[in-house]
C-alpha cells in the first residue's frame, strides 16, 4: 500500500501543481516519502497525530487536524509557541505562514509544518507539496511507533 | 554444595610406651578455596617441632594427591602433574614416622551465582526500579542485578561481571545499577554457588561465614550450595546525592575449634548504586516510563555528586548543571522548542520528548519549554517534586543570560526583536520558588540595564523572578502550572 501511494504521489513530490483546494483535506504526507523531502526518522507524539523528523540544519513539526478549521487553530497554536513574535510570511503552497528564512509555520488547509533549518521555506514548500489527499482508507503500519498504532501517514488509528 | 567445611585439628601418632612422643603441634586452616582465596597454610609449633618440615596431600583413600608442599608456600590446590584437584577433604601430614603430624582441610569452590538488591518497603530502605528508555522496560525488583551466566570450562574460575557502562538497554553478561534514595540502607541478597568446573562444593562441619565491612548478615544463613544470604548496610547509602560504585567486597572465612578465622575466600560483587532524593514524583504512575530513566539519572548523579539531599539544592544544582554544562544554546532565531510539543494546543499538556533529547536527535538549540521539560524530567526523576509554569504574554525583557550565550541582552533575538511571547519556567508546587534552566537572571540592584551581575535562576522567589524578567511597562503573570508527560 505505501508503494502505491507513494505512485499516486509521485507528482507531488516533483513540484507538479497540487490540485487540492483550502477545504480539502489532506492525510499528510507518506512516512515512506520523507526520505525524498531530506527528512530523516520521525518521532511520533504520544497523543497526537504530530510527529517531529529531522531536517537538515533543524528539524520539522508536522501536526494533523480533522479539517481546515482545526487545522487554523492549531496554526496559531503553534506561532504560539515560539517564543519570538514571528511576522507573517508567504510559503509556496500554503494557506498561511508565519516565520522567516530558518524557521517558518506554515498551514495548507487542515495540516500544519514548522520547519527549523536551513531553506526552511523551501523545506515547507515541498512538505506541503507532498501532502497527499485523504484516501479513505488509510495504509495500516503499526511498527511505525512501539506505543500507538498508526497508518502510513503517521496518524493514530481509531 | 557450595562451600566445604573441615575441622581444624591436628593428630599425633601411637607412641607406646618407650618414650614420649615428640612436642609437635600442627595447625592448618580448616578450609580453603585456592581459587579464590589463598594458599593453605600450616604451622608446625613445640619444642620438638621442624617449621619448615615439607608435608604431603593425600586424599581421602589415602593416596599421595601431591607429594611435597613446603609451608613457606603452602598448598594451591594442584596435584603433582600441575592440575587442580576437585573439593573434598584432604589431609595434609607434615613429618615422618613418630613426628607425622596430619590436618584435615576442606578444600572449597566459594562463591556466588546472583545478587539482589531489595528493600524492606520503605522501613530502612527503598529501592527505587530503573527504566530502560530504549528497551522501554522498568527493573523487576525480584530479578537479581547480577547472576552468573554460565561457567567458563576454559578458566575454571568465574566471577561476577562488571556493571555495563551502556545507558540505553541493560549490556548482555553485565551487572545492572541499582537505585535508593540516599538515605536508605540497601539490603543485598547473595545466593551462594560453586563458581568453578573443578569440582562440586563440599560441606563439612567447619562453620564457613560470609561478612562484608559495614553492612550485617541478616537471620539465620547457613553457608551451602544455593542458600542465600542476605546483608543490610549499616549506614545509609550515602549523606549526599550521586553515585557508589565501588565494589561489594564479601570475603568468606572459616572458624577453627580454637575460634581462629582463617581467610577461604574473596568474592567481589559489582555495585552501583544511584543515590536519589527520594522515589520518583511525577504525578502520572500509569506507565513504566515514570520511573528514573538510566540514561538520565547516570550522568545527572555524577554531575550532582555531593548535593545536599533537599529539594531545592537538588533543583538547584540541575540549573547549574544544564545552564552551564549541558552543551545546550538557546534558539536566538526564534525561540522554538526542538524537543516538546503541547499536546491538542493545551499549555498544561507539554509533552517532552526526553528520548529523542538524550541523543540529541533534533540538535542543540532549545527553547525554555525544552529546558523546563528537561528539569522537570530530571527533578522528578531524581525525587525533587517539581512542575513547570507558564508565564504570560508578550512583554518585554530586563536583561538576561541566555543559556550557551555569553552576553546580556534584553533583546535575545537581536534584530528579530525584543520580548518574549511567553516563557517557561520551573517551580515547585506552591509556587513559591523558580527554577529556570533557560537563562540567567540580572542580578544587580537594576536588571533594566547594563552593566549585568549573572545571578543563576536557583529558588527564586516567584515574584522577584519576574520582577527580574519583565521590564515595565509591560507585565507577565504565572498563567499555567502542571508536570506533563514525556516520551
Amino acid at each position: 500500500m505505501i508503494s502505491l501511494f507513494t505512485l499516486l504521489l509521485a507528482p507531488a513530490l516533483a513540484g507538479a501543481p497540487v490540485a487540492a483546494t483550502k477545504t480539502q483535506t489532506f492525510a499528510g504526507v507518506p512516512v515512506s516519502a520523507l526520505p525524498a523531502l531530506s527528512l530523516g526518522e520521525p518521532e511520533f507524539i504520544d497523543g497526537t497525530d504530530t510527529w517531529r523528523a529531522p531536517a537538515p540544519g533543524g528539524w520539522v513539526l508536522h501536526a494533523w487536524s480533522a479539517d481546515a478549521a482545526e487545522g487554523a487553530r492549531s496554526f496559531r497554536f503553534t506561532a504560539s509557541t515560539v517564543q519570538r513574535m514571528l511576522p507573517t510570511t508567504t510559503v509556496r503552497g500554503a494557506d498561511e505562514a508565519v516565520g522567516g528564512d530558518e524557521l517558518v509555520i506554515a498551514r495548507r488547509g487542515n495540516v500544519v509544518v514548522q520547519v527549523k533549518g536551513d531553506h526552511a521555506r523551501d523545506t515547507a514548500a515541498a512538505i506541503l507539496a507532498a501532502e497527499a489527499t485523504d484516501p479513505g482508507v488509510s495504509p495500516v503500519v503499526p511498527e511505525l511507533d512501539p506505543v500507538t498504532p498508526r497508518d502510513g501517514f503517521g496518524r493514530r488509528l481509531k | 554444595m557450595l562451600l566445604t567445611l573441615a575441622l581444624a585439628c591436628t593428630s599425633a601418632p601411637g607412641t607406646g610406651d618407650s618414650a614420649p612422643a615428640p612436642d609437635i603441634t600442627l595447625t592448618a586452616a580448616p578450609a580453603f578455596d585456592p581459587l579464590a582465596g589463598p594458599a593453605l597454610t600450616w604451622t608446625l609449633s613445640g619444642e620438638d617441632a621442624k617449621a619448615d618440615a615439607p608435608g604431603e596431600i593425600r586424599g581421602e583413600d589415602g593416596e599421595v594427591v601431591r607429594s611435597k608442599v613446603l609451608p613457606a608456600l603452602g598448598w594451591d590446590g594442584k596435584d603433582d602433574d600441575g592440575k587442580y584437584v576437585g573439593t573434598g577433604t584432604y589431609t595434609l601430614a607434615v613429618g615422618a614416622e613418630e613426628r607425622e603430624r596430619t590436618a584435615p582441610v576442606a578444600l572449597v569452590r566459594a562463591g556466588v551465582l546472583a545478587a539482589y538488591a531489595e528493600d524492606d518497603d520503605g522501613v530502612t530502605a527503598t529501592r527505587v526500579p530503573l527504566y530502560w528508555h530504549q528497551k522501554r522496560h522498568t527493573q523487576d525488583l525480584d530479578d537479581p542485578f547480577v547472576t552468573v551466566e554460565a561457567i567458563d570450562d576454559a578458566s575454571g574460575v568465574v566471577v561476577l561481571p562488571a556493571v555495563g557502562e551502556g545507558l540505553n538497554v541493560p549490556a548482555t553478561d553485565a551487572a545492572e545499577p541499582v537505585a535508593y534514595p540516599y538515605d536508605s540502607r540497601p539490603i543485598v541478597s547473595l545466593t551462594l554457588g560453586a563458581t568453578s568446573t573443578l569440582g562440586a562444593a563440599h560441606l563439612g562441619d567447619v562453620p564457613l561465614h560470609l561478612s562484608i565491612p559495614g553492612w550485617t548478615v541478616l537471620g539465620d544463613t547457613p553457608l551451602a550450595d544455593g542458600a542465600v544470604v542476605t546483608l543490610q548496610k549499616d549506614e545509609p547509602l550515602g549523606t549526599t546525592l550521586g553515585v557508589s560504585e565501588e565494589p561489594l567486597v564479601a570475603t568468606v572465612s572459616a572458624t577453627d575449634d580454637a575460634g581462629t578465622a582463617w581467610p577461604v575466600a574473596t568474592i567481589e560483587v559489582p555495585w552501583r548504586a544511584y543515590r536519589l532524593l527520594g522515589p520518583p514524583t511525577f504525578e502520572q504512575t500509569d506507565d513504566e516510563r515514570y520511573n528514573p530513566w538510566v540514561a538520565a539519572v547516570d550522568p545527572a548523579l555524577r554531575a550532582l555528586e555531593g548535593t545536599t539531599p533537599t529539594h531545592d539544592a537538588t533543583l538547584d544544582a540541575l540549573v547549574r548543571w544544564v545552564f552551564e554544562d549541558g552543551g545546550l544554546s538557546y534558539d536566538t532565531v526564534s525561540g522554538a522548542s526542538a524537543y516538546t510539543v503541547y499536546v491538542q494546543g493545551d499549555w498544561a499538556r507539554a509533552n517532552f520528548q526526553m528520548t529523542s533529547f538524550l541523543s540529541r536527535k533534533f540538535g542543540l538549540t532549545v527553547n525554555c519549554t525544552d529546558c523546563a521539560g528537561i528539569m522537570v524530567s530530571y527533578g522528578n526523576m531524581l525525587g525533587a517534586e517539581v512542575d513547570y509554569a507558564i508565564i504570560g504574554w508578550n512583554f518585554n525583557l530586563d536583561y538576561i543570560l541566555a543559556i550557551g550565550g555569553t552576553e546580556f541582552d534584553h533583546c535575545p533575538f537581536g534584530d528579530y526583536g525584543c520580548g518574549f511571547s511567553y516563557h517557561a519556567v520551573t517551580t515547585d508546587i506552591d509556587n513559591a520558588l523558580i527554577w529556570d534552566a533557560t537563562l540567567a537572571l540580572d542580578g544587580d540592584e537594576d536588571p533594566t540595564s547594563l552593566p549585568s551581575t549573572e545571578r543563576l535562576v536557583q529558588s527564586v522567589p516567584s515574584d522577584e523572578y519576574l520582577e527580574r524578567l519583565v521590564l515595565p511597562p509591560t507585565t507577565a503573570s504565572y498563567v499555567y502550572q502542571a508536570q506533563g508527560t514525556l516520551q
